[in-house]
């Protein structure tokens, strides 16, 4: 016993600090490799600037259609540092971005970075309340959806179906014909504070639920169905309990997993919604700065996107490990036995 | 079934079941899976339910807990534990029963315990339902039942969840969250089945010990030797009845049923090499043929088998094969694995075998042992850091894949899961033909005649050809797997725990089969198994595994009666068996 | 189980093996939702080879005099602000739909295809490669990736069709490299080499056949999606421009006059969304029968 103790108790500290040392590397690992997508963004978006046909210092100037004098091209030319060889013009780039310099909006005239500062925090708060909303939606409707029954099987893959078929930008549409045109509840163009955050959100909220929920609706069954739930009934847990305590955590898990993919086709949805509503933000900027071709724009906002995007992988990926210990252990397995 | 318990004796019996009937809904129709079981089990006794799958003996055990599903009907004449009714009580009352009067152990705990909780939390559950104790009370409590069922350090233990902790150290936590409240019955549902051999012994002394102590058990397994252990009665299930009811000693030593005959006989353990295990007739049919004409049809089947297996083990086997070299041979094989954090791992240590022509090498050993990478390396399949396989005296190990290739037609391969072997979008017929024209075609051209004598000789219907593996029976799968395996006639067969997942009725059939075929046609097998008792049956020598290591070989005959290594023992002595 | 050794070793759940009639399982496994689906696909279908067969009225012609008439006999969708029949607006708008959609889920498979097979088949050092270059494009969600090759190449229906496929191919490819790992990793993989299959062989008769089956699915549901989103970019003004018969187009120009005429917003959306619908019932019933199998 007393052996047995003791190697038990060293297994102990084996195990605490190999799990310490695991995270520290996972960490380590993560951060690396976002700091090498964030290098590779940036460059994959600056040669690819380079293809674009005609002149840029033209398409500073306003595009063809301009009549630019050659001395104003010129001018431009040397202000947006184009002149120089491509190599210099690339590592500027980089050192500039890696400093969170933008540049100046070909259109606007103004540093790029202000421009984003500006739609940063308003096309956040709707993709993260919409997700927030999203979640609540799923997490009751695979709930309702495996009390079993044909209705709940039946709305739940409608449902699916829904949230892959029905475009953002027509379920706007729709949700203003019937609360904005038809009862008048909710402003059809998003105004500031609550109410006219409501349609946006569900607009966005909506479809992503449907998916999530759909997701979740299966994983509840196959956790009703797995053999640890039926030795809870066997200890007396009640149906409501094991929904709550077991399958609803494993159900849970799938659903962090995506969570980082679905904030991605939140903030792509976000270019619509906003368009739709004529909401100010990150989208409709980045919208408008594409239509009129105004580069450092489109640079800088991608690059935050992108920026905010891998973050959020990186903490989805943390709250799967954090939700389930058995991924805290999987780099490590041995032969069990 | 219409026995009763004569004697009640001086205590009142835990649980009382008659004429217990379960039906499933689907649809319209209603599928009855448990028809007319009765039985009665007392204080401090053990009670056996014994049957292959689908026997209905899973499902008499939930429905004592009010837990057979929501499509089922349940009905008895007498459905009571200790004094409550199940059959009446509500919802809220059952759920008092389970846990409180009644606990469950189900099959590996590594799914039984939810994996993302604590097994603390698991164990703690119960006293969470069923008592006002407060969460420190709980904690302690938890402790002192993993203490109780012998798991050490019960404070680390408690903090860890199933994936965490051994096979034994789980079952025996999934055991303890089952008797938290000290419950007069406990079901214990195949709790033994995932498990080693040795592991399996512990697992079994365990529950013994809790019968001792004045819990009633009854006991849910297919295995008749795991069952003989420790139970004081045995009820034998087929077809959702009861078929033969009595003492333990009794039913294992003189079987009256002729179903309770078949399932002893087919009980590999301790039966001669080259006795049938399962009856001659038509595979998978079992129909009741009368024992003597098929005793006699056997008989006249192996003679004739015998003559040509002699006459196939005289001829030499050609190649740049050397005559009378082993048909295989493996010298000092290593393979190590490289870990995660950059430590190797060895898997096979310095392993040599040696396996004679026309006979049977049984490798033994338990879970991680290094069995199925030993297979591998003797395969072809992983090349080995060090050490050399040769088959028939010509190299094998050193040769390149492409060298190897053409080669490889003289030694075959059937594995643990048949299904998983098959491409899924192929039909029988369309593996089978693969297998006979040496992967030119699928389709069948004129191979007609080679393959209805392909799945004759491996006991399949030719009307089964059409069928994809999926929907075959596991017996038919695997007889599809040795047919294939056959196809172009090789000297070695690898088996990889080849009846693992079998009933033991299937699982005797399959042995029959390989047994045979060995004799018609002069194979030699490497068998691989955790199951001593199916080593023992097939093998003529035997090597047993143990971290890489064989820690012993011989012939088996020798080794068995006399194991010289400490582990060979301990493994032998675990190993439950009949009588 | 020694977890390196690799051998599939799970156990096997026992399978009843009942089989009813052929025809009557083929019957049952025909959903309804599927068959509507079909229906559905087939006049798109119709509509896009043969529009003149579901209506007699050019999609462009100018009435006046009828802007704005609500659905009725003679113009079941209504008209719009031009008075152009919006019913045959919506049929005509079927074959750039149905066009933008399979060429846009061609061209993302095309180039899955190529990443995918590289990483799945290939060395390691080409997996290594392929999946830091996937991590790259995933670091521009949905959208962004189409936004900013029309960025480049500039606006119009045949840019917006390569952005979409473009934007589409790093899902794919992620999807089939997995699934060609998968497969080369499955027990009937090893039992092909234990007959002595040459990886040749393997390749042609075991891999390849089992990626196609569930790539046709895969390629069904893109078509879904890949509708949807290629009328996102016309509703933006980045792909088809109106007075084009599109149905993203249409819907952004109806906008203006939400509040007199929904029939104008209504209807093409409807049409984006029993197209994508369709495709989704039929490509989720192909992945389920091939799970069946």
């Amino acid at each position: 016993m007393t052996s047995l103790a003791s190697a038990a108790a060293a297994e102990q500290g084996v195990r605490r600090r190999r799990s310490a040392g695991r995270a520290a590397r996972w960490i380590v690992t993560r951060v690396a490799g976002a700091v090498f997508v964030l290098w590779a963004v940036a460059t994959l978006i600056f040669f690819g600037i380079r293809l674009i046909p005609g002149d840029p210092a033209e398409a500073i100037l306003g595009g063809p259609g301009s009549r630019a004098t050659p001395e104003a091209l010129a001018q431009a030319r040397a202000e947006f540092g184009l002149d120089q060889p491509l190599l210099t013009q690339y590592l500027h780039e980089l050192g500039r971005l890696a400093t969170g310099d933008f540049g100046t909006s070909y259109s606007l005239k103004v540093p790029v970075a202000h421009v984003i500062l500006d739609g940063l925090g308003s096309t956040l708060l709707l993709t993260v309340l919409s997700l927030a909303v999203a979640w609540l939606l799923a997490i009751g409707l695979a709930l309702w959806a495996t009390r079993g029954g044909r209705i709940a099987a039946t709305v739940s893959t409608v449902l699916e179906i829904v949230a892959a078929a029905v475009p953002n930008f027509w379920l706007g549409t729709i949700l203003i014909l019937v609360f904005s045109v038809g009862f008048g509840w909710l402003p059809a163009i998003s105004t500031p504070g609550i109410p006219g955050l409501v349609l946006p959100v569900l607009t966005l909220a909506i479809p992503l639920a449907g998916f999530l929920g759909q997701l979740m609706r299966e994983s509840v069954l196959n956790a009703l169905d797995a053999p640890f739930t039926v030795s809870a009934r066997a200890r007396g847990e009640s149906e409501t309990g094991v929904r709550l305590i077991h399958a609803l955590r494993h159900a849970a898990l799938p659903a962090i997993s995506l969570s980082g993919w679905a904030f991605g086709s939140l903030i792509s949805g976000a270019v619509v919604v906003e368009t739709v509503f004529a909401r100010p933000g990150l989208g409709r900027t980045l919208l408008n700065a594409v239509l009129i071709r105004d580069i450092p724009v489109v640079i800088g906002v991608v690059m935050v996107v992108a920026l905010v995007y891998i973050v959020v992988t990186i903490a989805t990926d943390l709250a799967d490990r954090l939700a389930d210990p058995r991924l805290r252990a999987q780099s490590s397995s041995g032969g069990g036995s | 079934m219409g026995e009763q318990q004569a004697v009640l004796g001086e205590q009142q019996a835990v649980l009382d079941v008659q004429n217990l009937r379960v039906g499933f809904r689907s649809g319209r129709e209603t599928t009855t899976v448990v028809d007319g079981v009765g039985f009665t089990l007392e204080p401090g006794r053990c009670l056996a339910l014994v049957g292959e799958s689908g026997s209905g003996k899973s499902v008499t055990a939930r429905s004592i807990l009010g837990l057979a599903g929501q499509n089922a009907t349940v009905t008895a004449d007498r459905l009571v534990v200790g004094t409550k009714n199940v059959l009446t009580l509500s919802v809220r009352q059952l759920r008092g029963l389970r846990g409180a009067d009644v606990g469950l152990v189900l099959q590996d705990a590594l799914v039984s315990l939810d994996p993302l909780r604590t097994v603390g939390r698991e164990i703690a559950d119960a006293l969470r339902l069923h008592t006002r104790l407060s969460p420190g009370e709980r904690s302690a409590r938890v402790q002192q039942l993993l203490v109780d069922v012998g798991v050490p350090q019960p404070e680390f233990r408690a903090r860890q969840r199933s994936g965490e902790l051994s096979g034994g150290l789980r079952q025996r936590a999934l055991i303890a969250s089952a008797i938290a409240l000290d419950p007069p019955l406990l079901i214990a549902d195949e709790p033994t089945t995932a498990l080693d051999t040795t592991v399996q012994e512990q697992i079994l002394l365990l529950l013994e010990r809790l019968k001792r102590e004045g819990t009633a058990v009854l006991l849910i397994s297919h295995d008749l030797a795991v069952v003989g252990r420790i139970a004081d009665r045995i009820a034998v299930m087929t077809d959702g009845r009861i078929v033969e009811q009595g003492p333990a000693d009794r039913v294992l030593g003189d079987p009256q049923h002729e179903y309770t005959k078949r399932l002893i006989r087919a009980v590999p353990a301790g039966r001669p090499r080259g006795t049938p295990l399962a009856p001659a007739a038509a595979p998978e049919v079992e129909p009741e043929v009368a024992p003597a004409t098929a005793a006699d049809a056997h008989a006249v089947r192996r003679e004739g088998g015998a003559e040509r297996g002699a006459r196939l083990a005289g001829k030499d086997g050609g190649g740049g094969r050397t005559a009378g070299a082993p048909a295989l041979e493996a010298h000092g094989l290593v393979k190590s694995y490289r870990n995660p954090d950059g430590s190797r791992r060895v898997v096979v240590d310095d392993v040599s075998l040696s396996l004679a022509r026309g006979q049977t090498l049984g490798l033994v050993g338990e879970s991680g042992s290094g069995k199925t990478t030993t297979a591998r390396l003797v395969l072809g399949l992983t090349a080995p850091d060090a050490g050399t396989v040769a088959l028939g005296g010509a190299p094998w190990s050193i040769l390149s894949e492409r060298e190897r290739r053409p080669e490889r037609r003289r030694i075959g391969a059937i594995y643990q899961d048949p299904l998983g072997s098959f491409d899924p979008r192929w039909t029988v017929r369309e593996i089978l033909t693969d297998a006979l024209t040496d992967g030119r075609s699928t389709r069948d051209r004129g191979q007609l005649p080679a393959l209805t004598e392909l799945l004759d000789s491996v006991g399949l219907a030719g009307s089964l050809a059409d069928r994809r593996p999926l929907h075959l029976s596991g017996g038919q799968r695997q007889r599809v797997a040795i047919a294939r395996a056959l196809a172009p006639q090789p000297d070695i067969l690898v088996c990889d725990e080849p009846v693992s997942a079998l009933d033991v009725s299937v699982q005797a059939q399959v042995l029959d089969l390989l047994d045979e075929l060995q004799r018609e046609r002069g194979l030699s097998y490497l068998f691989i198994s955790h199951d001593l008792g199916v080593v023992q049956h097939m093998s003529d020598t035997v090597a047993v595994m143990l971290d890489g290591r064989i820690v012993e070989s011989g012939p088996s005959a020798t080794l068995f009666a006399n194991p010289a290594d400490p582990y060979t023992r301990r493994l032998l002595a675990a190993s439950p068996r009949l009588a | 189980m020694s977890g390196s050794a690799g051998a599939p070793l799970l156990p096997l759940a026992a399978s009843t093996a009942h089989q009813p009639s052929g025809a009557r399982r083929a019957l049952a496994h025909l959903h309804v939702a599927e068959v509507i689906a079909g229906l559905i696909l087939l006049f798109l279908l119709v509509a896009a080879l043969a529009p003149q067969l579901l209506t007699a009225t050019d999609p462009l012609a100018i009435a006046p005099a009828s802007a704005f008439t609500p659905p009725s006999p003679g113009h079941p969708f209504g008209t719009d602000e031009s008075g152009r029949d919006i019913f045959t607006r919506v049929v005509y708008g079927a074959r750039s739909s149905l066009l933008i959609g399979v060429a846009a889920t061609g061209i993302g498979l095309v180039l899955a295809l190529v990443l995918g097979s590289l990483a799945g088949l290939g060395p390691r050092a080409v997996d290594f490669g392929v999946n830091r270059l996937l991590e790259v494009l995933f670091a521009f969600p949905g959208l962004l990736l189409a936004l900013l090759f029309i960025t480049i190449f500039g606006v119009g229906v045949t840019t917006s069709t390569i952005a979409v496929g473009l934007a589409t191919a790093p899902g794919y490819a992620r999807i089939i490299r997995s699934q060609i790992r998968s497969i080369r990793g499955s027990g009937f993989i090893e039992a092909a080499v234990v007959l002595g299959r040459s990886p040749g062989q393997i390749f042609r008769r075991s891999i390849l056949p089992n990626v196609a089956a569930g790539l046709f699915a895969l390629a069904t549901l893109g078509v879904g999606q890949a509708i949807v989103w290629a009328s996102a970019l016309s509703f933006l003004g980045l792909g088809a421009v109106p007075p084009a018969a599109e149905w993203g187009a249409m819907l952004s120009a109806g906008r203006t006059y939400i509040s007199v005429a929904w029939w104008l917003t209504f209807f093409p959306g409807l049409f984006v969304v029993l197209a994508a619908a369709s495709a989704t019932v039929l490509g989720r019933g192909l992945q389920r029968r091939n799970r069946e199998r």
